[in-house]
This record gives C-alpha cells, sequence and structure tokens, in this order.
C-alpha cells in the first residue's frame, strides 16, 4: 500500500534512503515546472515499458499538482 | 492523480512507493528548489530579505530595538505575531504581550510584481513570507 509522505519526509526520503522523484502530469506541466531531479513519468502512459526509466532497487516518490 | 500513480507503480512492482499528496504546489509554496522553462516572473522569496528581524515570544519589549518592527516567532521558527514599531513608552511585558498576532502573510511562490503593486496600493511596506505551515522564509519590503 502506498504511503501518504509530506515534505519534510521526501527531504529525508531523498537525502537518506535515495528515493527517486517522479512527477505524473502531463508533459506540459512537467515542462513548465518541477521539482529539481524529478524523473517524467505521466499517469495516462505509464505501463511496464515506461516505467522502465525507474529504478527498482530504490524507492520511488510520485507526485501531481496538490494529491486530486 | 498521483494516488492513483503510486497504486499502478506498486502493482507494477516497485516498492516502497510514496505519495507526496500536498505535491508541486506545496514544494513551491515552500521555497524549494524547481526548474522551471521560464524562470523570469520572480516570486516573493526571491524579492525578499531572508533574515529579518525576529524575537521570541518571551523576549522583553525593553529588550526590543526602538522604532524596529521585529516578527515574533516560537521555537519552530512559525510566525505567531508582529510587534508595532510605535509601541509607547511602556516598555514593559514581553513581545507576545503588545504583538500584533496572525500578521498577513505570503507564500514563497507568490508572483512578486504583482504582490510590490498590490501593497503599493494598499499602502504596505512589508510582506511576511512563509511555508504553507506558517515558518517564517523572509521580508518583501515594498521599496
Amino acid at each position: 500500500m502506498p504511503t501518504a509522505v509530506d515534505r519534510s519526509e521526501v527531504l529525508r526520503l531523498l537525502a537518506e534512503d535515495d528515493a527517486q522523484l517522479v512527477e505524473v502530469l502531463p508533459q506540459g506541466e512537467y515542462d513548465e515546472e518541477h521539482l529539481d531531479g524529478a524523473i517524467h513519468l505521466p499517469l495516462k502512459s505509464l505501463s511496464p515499458h515506461t516505467a522502465q526509466v525507474l529504478d527498482r532497487g530504490r524507492p520511488v516518490i510520485v507526485y501531481c499538482w496538490d494529491g486530486l | 492523480m498521483s494516488p492513483r500513480a503510486a497504486w499502478r507503480l506498486e502493482r507494477l512492482g516497485f516498492a516502497p512507493v510514496y505519495d507526496y499528496v500536498a505535491g508541486k504546489v506545496d514544494w513551491m509554496a515552500a521555497g524549494m528548489p524547481t526548474v522551471r522553462a521560464d524562470d523570469r516572473e520572480r516570486r516573493a522569496f526571491e524579492g525578499a530579505g531572508l533574515e529579518p528581524l525576529t524575537c521570541g515570544p518571551a523576549t522583553p519589549v525593553a529588550d526590543l530595538p526602538a522604532g524596529r518592527s521585529p516578527i515574533v516567532v516560537n521555537s519552530a521558527g512559525i510566525v505567531l505575531g508582529r510587534v508595532p514599531a510605535r509601541r509607547g513608552e511602556d516598555s514593559t511585558g514581553t513581545a507576545e504581550d503588545v504583538m500584533r498576532p496572525g500578521p498577513t502573510t505570503v507564500r514563497a511562490n507568490e508572483p512578486l510584481d504583482p504582490l510590490l503593486e498590490r501593497m503599493r496600493a494598499s499602502g504596505v511596506a512589508e510582506m511576511i513570507v512563509t511555508t504553507p505551515e506558517g515558518r517564517l522564509l523572509g521580508l518583501v519590503h515594498r521599496d
């Protein structure tokens, strides 16, 4: 079950657990502005193939605009 | 959107998967680093002085510099109020006794130029910048 985290926990996961940040918004919104270091993997094209850009050995943190 | 993506990634075999629910808007509002296609728009955080005068709620009024308006913050850096620059002759009590609680604040990603325009229009000289949790980040001066 995915775990909801806040900003402070995101910072901890990045610093201590080498987590991967993943933005799941469409291309235009990612291009306009994204978190420094975030990988782009839009929800609408999320598949076993596209998810290969992620490292299976590291935690994954997904985000969108505000969770809705 | 991110909850569905998190579940989908878990279904694809990734673990652990975390959902930063508050998302990009929360990150930006806290002044955290982002990559922007167009960074010409200045934001409040970029226009703010980052070390405004502060004091704790228990600071004696007698210890506050005359004519200055320190921001009252608690031990977590949360803005509690602001001591008025004009506070009369009476220097007894603490900052908490004389502060004006709940000053108006903006978040770090507030566009700076429209903010300065609103400040000019309403005669506001300074604006406190905080994170979404209310932690002090800086102080925007109108001029």
